[in-house]
């Protein structure tokens, strides 16, 4: 009976006598012993490496091990998650602003976060962040607008001339090309253009164009505009024209120049009236060459 | 647990690599046959056992290296043939040397026997050459191959079966 894998046995010279007999008696004993005798000297062609040894020791011992990257790659994304997050909840909370705008001949009523009241007149556009309003009460202002302000913290009103701020009042502010109105109806305004700082009390106005401010008094509680009344402070045909344009959403041609001013009150909705005291005010008569369209010449 | 491992001990390492460094690229060369993906992957293995030195015993190294090599030989494509060659310095068996018909015989038996070696499976022809070129015990190939004793006695087995059926088919 021969062992299993006898041949790895003969191969390793650890058969016996009687087992070498067996396999002789097989006949494979002749073959075997060849096979085993020639691979006795058998090698391979490599050659000697003695740099190696070198090679491997000159390596760099620090293996940049693969999980701390994977580890390292998991927090990267985690902090590029918060910043995108962070990112967005800005936008979501701290950088959005709240933003209303008019068209012509439209008014709006806006109450703010704090309750303070503020009506946009025609043509005009306002924005505020809400986040954080109570500390901080500021607001940009294109157009005219009545704020009756609740207190608190300093209220501001920025235009592209100046800023207006207050603590807690009832004042009006009218921004357009360059030229503003700030007029006060209760408490204290603060003024701050190009550095320039004044404070106005209550029912005076003042009129800031070209860095020249000039200033003026309101006899009014409320703007007149709030009550379907046009109030100009020393204004030029342009402005007026342009006021009318915009509260009658009407077209008024004039290439008329004239450095005479208005200082007045017109009605806001009686289109009629109004262009009657223009005539008067600039010696000057209107053609109404399309409905809603008019060219002024002089008189 | 000791701060350094005697496996990052140079001198100790340097012995280890003298006395491994040859059996390794021999087993890598008898899987695939060529040189230089033998040296290479001997060498990344290396590089890995020194790089990772710390947390492998002495007694460990040699199944890690082993086991480093088998996993990135996976990887290795080419398969050329596996030439040897025989030892030119070892005698001839004796009285045989002036008998020309049987030199002749000789080489023709060992030329058959080398492309019979050729032709073995993979598993097979590592087992056996690791015993006849390396000289190695079956407990150290098994070792070597994370396999059992058994298991490296069978494919010794097997693969003498092959080459002698090789060598009497192409008598």
């Amino acid at each position: 009976m021969k062992r299993e894998h006898h041949l790895a046995h003969f191969l390793n010279g650890d058969l016996s006598e009687s087992e070498l007999a067996q396999m002789k008696q097989s006949g494979e004993l002749d073959i075997y012993q060849k096979i085993a005798l020639y691979t006795e000297d058998l090698e391979t062609p490599l050659s000697e490496r003695p740099e190696m040894l070198d090679a491997v020791l000159s390596a760099p011992k620090k293996q940049t091990r693969v999980i701390p990257i994977r580890q390292t790659m998991v927090w990267l994304s985690a902090a590029a998650c918060i910043a995108v997050l962070l990112g967005v909840g800005y936008w979501m909370t701290i950088a959005r602003t709240t933003q209303f705008r008019t068209g012509y001949a439209q008014f709006q009523n806006i109450t703010l976060p704090d309750g303070s009241r503020v009506t946009l007149n025609s043509d005009a556009s306002l924005n505020y962040k809400k986040f954080d309003w109570n500390d901080n009460r500021k607001l940009n202002l294109e157009g005219e607008a009545w704020f009756k302000v609740a207190k608190g913290k300093r209220f501001s009103v920025v235009t592209p001339t100046g800023t207006v701020s207050v603590l807690g009042t009832q004042f009006n502010v009218k921004s357009r090309e360059g030229k503003m109105e700030v007029s006060c109806f209760e408490g204290k305004v603060a003024l701050e253009f190009h550095g320039k700082r004044a404070i106005l009390t209550k029912g005076n106005s003042v009129v800031i164009e070209n860095g020249q401010w000039t200033e003026a008094s309101t006899a009014s509680a409320e703007p007149e505009w709030m009550h379907r009344q046009i109030a100009f402070k020393f204004a030029s045909i342009h402005e007026i024209t342009s006021e009318l344009q915009r509260v009658y959403n009407i077209r008024i041609d004039s290439k008329l120049r004239t450095s005479r001013t208005f200082t007045g009150v017109m009605p806001a909705d009686d289109l009629d009236t109004a262009l009657r005291i223009l005539e008067t005010a600039f010696d000057v008569k209107r053609w109404e060459t399309a409905k809603g369209r008019y060219t002024l010449k002089r008189h | 647990m000791p701060e350094t491992c005697e496996t990052c001990e140079p001198n100790l390492f340097a012995t280890f690599f003298k006395s491994h460094e040859r059996h390794l690229r021999n087993f890598l060369y008898y899987k695939f046959g060529s040189e230089e993906q033998a040296n290479d992957i001997a060498q990344e293995a290396f590089i890995k056992l020194w790089q990772n030195c710390e947390r492998i015993p002495i007694e460990k190294a040699k199944s890690y290296l082993y086991t480093v090599a088998f996993k990135k030989s996976l990887k290795a494509i080419a398969h050329e043939k596996v030439v040897l060659r025989y030892a030119k310095s070892k005698a001839m068996p004796i009285g045989t040397i002036e008998n020309p018909e049987f030199l002749m015989e000789e080489d023709q038996f060992k030329n058959k026997l080398l492309s019979a070696i050729e032709n073995l499976n993979e598993t097979q022809r590592v087992a056996f050459l690791m015993h006849r070129i390396d000289k190695l015990k079956y407990a150290e190939i098994a070792e070597k191959l994370g396999i059992s004793v058994k298991a490296v006695e069978k494919r010794i087995h097997q693969a003498m079966q092959s080459l002698k059926r090789q060598v009497e088919y192409l008598r």
